[in-house]
């Protein structure tokens, strides 16, 4: 969470506290973004929104408050901004754009979902790098402990021990997902 | 999950280890669990499983939300940007700006500006309380004081800066991850001359060639120009680094369509050569 005073330097615009803004909520609106949106560059173009979205209204935000949900909410309506902008692009001139375009292809997350996949983020973030790395084979590549631990080197039964002590942090973090806000 | 209240039983012991091994993906289903815990239990674990939670933004976005606030925060005057300080000052009236001094002009002079603290704001008052004492005369000759400084501030601030520079380091995309380079933009009065010197791009022909863009922050895109290879080329801008910090290249076919392909190869981010 920010200090009041980082909050006032950013407030004004000083790049260093914009960058320790960027730095703290930087990769959470990212992933929001790229959640909701799927394209990476249009990804890119949500996340540099909001922060200048954020930085205009920043006005309003009670210092010592966390800025976490409340930029949120700016990463989901930009994206669907974005995202809207987009379809209006494939409107004109449907020939022309590939199957795979995000417009053709994605429908907005869900603000549930778009909370939801902060929350996951941000808990995957807090987790020690060895014990990310587990979770990360385990889901995203869908590799056994076997295969983990060939992947990583180290025995079975270290796999397996960072593997229960990381989804015991993620599952006492994330136990009581969708209280929801917007 | 049931809070760490010191008294669980071994039967809420077991459920929570059957909670954690059921996200760990290690038992397909467990009696003890109800449904409710298998259906958050099961989108955490979609979630675990969607590789856009787990991307990364690309290093140069950093620089370029704080270019491009760096550049919105200069076109305000201080006094009028999201940060009001004045606004955080107990029992003090924000000061008003200056007009007509023109965009990132410290339009306030330091004696109107707000104080920050309360000795100072008393301080204040008592200098504005005194200021009915001050004879005729004396208020003309600071008028025309301050009209001297307000004028030959204004004919600083309305001239053109002489050789304005800009450069801007290319980053290479998953398009052509071998390119690299960097360009150079120079004001003059015809507009601002981009000259491009990048490498690793292959040369396109037969209808097909790169574009160069300019990008605001609010993703307007301006385009400067096209070419076939990266070296030595030149590029032409109506619009300045200042609001349109990012610069980037992208491939494009000649099909009548003139919008960005978004086929992006370099980016980068303009920086003023001070």
């Amino acid at each position: 969470m920010l200090t009041p005073e980082e909050l006032a330097r950013f407030r004004a615009g000083e790049s260093d506290a914009v960058r320790a803004v960027y730095r703290e909520y930087g990769r959470l609106v990212y992933a929001v973004c790229r959640n909701q949106l799927g394209n990476p560059q249009l990804a890119e173009d949500a996340t540099q929104q909001t922060f200048l979205k954020a930085w205009r209204s920043a006005r309003t935000v009670d210092p010592g408050r966390d800025l976490a949900p409340w930029l949120a909410t700016i990463a989901r309506r930009t994206a669907i901004d974005v995202h809207r902008q987009e379809s209006r692009q494939v409107s004109s001139d449907i020939d022309d754009v590939p199957a795979s375009h995000p417009a053709l292809v994605q429908e907005p997350v869900a603000i549930e979902r778009t909370y939801d996949a902060w929350q996951v983020r941000q808990a995957l973030d807090e987790l020690p790098p060895d014990e990310r790395e587990v979770v990360q084979l385990q889901h995203l590549e869908g590799l056994t402990h076997t295969a983990v631990a060939a992947r990583l080197g180290v025995p079975v039964g270290t796999v397996k021990s960072r593997s229960y002590r990381a989804h015991k942090k993620l599952a006492g973090k994330l136990g009581h997902l969708r209280a929801g806000f917007d | 999950m049931a809070p760490d209240t010191g008294r669980h039983d071994a039967n809420e012991d077991a459920i929570d280890r059957a909670r954690i091994d059921y996200l760990a993906g290690e038992i397909g289903t467990d009696l003890r669990l109800g449904d409710a815990d298998r259906i958050v239990l099961d989108e955490l674990r979609e979630l675990l499983a969607d590789p856009t939670l787990w991307a990364e933004p690309p290093a140069e976005l950093e620089d370029a939300v704080v270019a491009a606030i760096a550049a919105e925060a200069a076109t305000l005057p201080p006094l009028e940007g999201p940060f009001d300080q004045s606004s955080e000052d107990p029992g003090v009236a924000a000061p008003a700006a200056v007009p007509g001094l023109g965009d990132g002009v410290p339009a306030i002079p330091a004696s109107a500006q707000a104080p920050t603290d309360l000795a100072a704001a008393r301080r204040r008052r008592q200098e504005r309380s005194g200021r009915s004492r001050w004879t005729r005369p004396t208020m003309l000759v600071a008028a025309a004081a301050a009209a001297v400084v307000i004028v030959a501030g204004g004919v600083l601030l309305l001239r053109p800066p002489a050789d304005r520079t800009f450069d801007v380091a290319f980053q290479a995309t998953e398009l052509a991850p071998n390119a690299s380079g960097s360009a150079v933009m120079i004001k003059s009065d015809s507009g601002w001359e981009i000259k491009l010197n990048v490498t690793g791009l292959p040369r396109l022909d037969n209808g097909r060639f790169y574009q160069g863009w300019l990008r605001n922050a609010d993703g307007v895109l301006v385009p400067i120009g096209t070419f076939n290879e990266g070296t030595d080329v030149v590029l032409w801008s109506g619009v300045s680094p200042d609001a349109f910090p990012t610069l980037t290249v992208t491939q494009e076919e000649a099909d009548g369509n003139q919008d960005s392909s978004g086929q992006r190869v370099l980016v980068g981010t303009a920086v003023e050569v001070k």
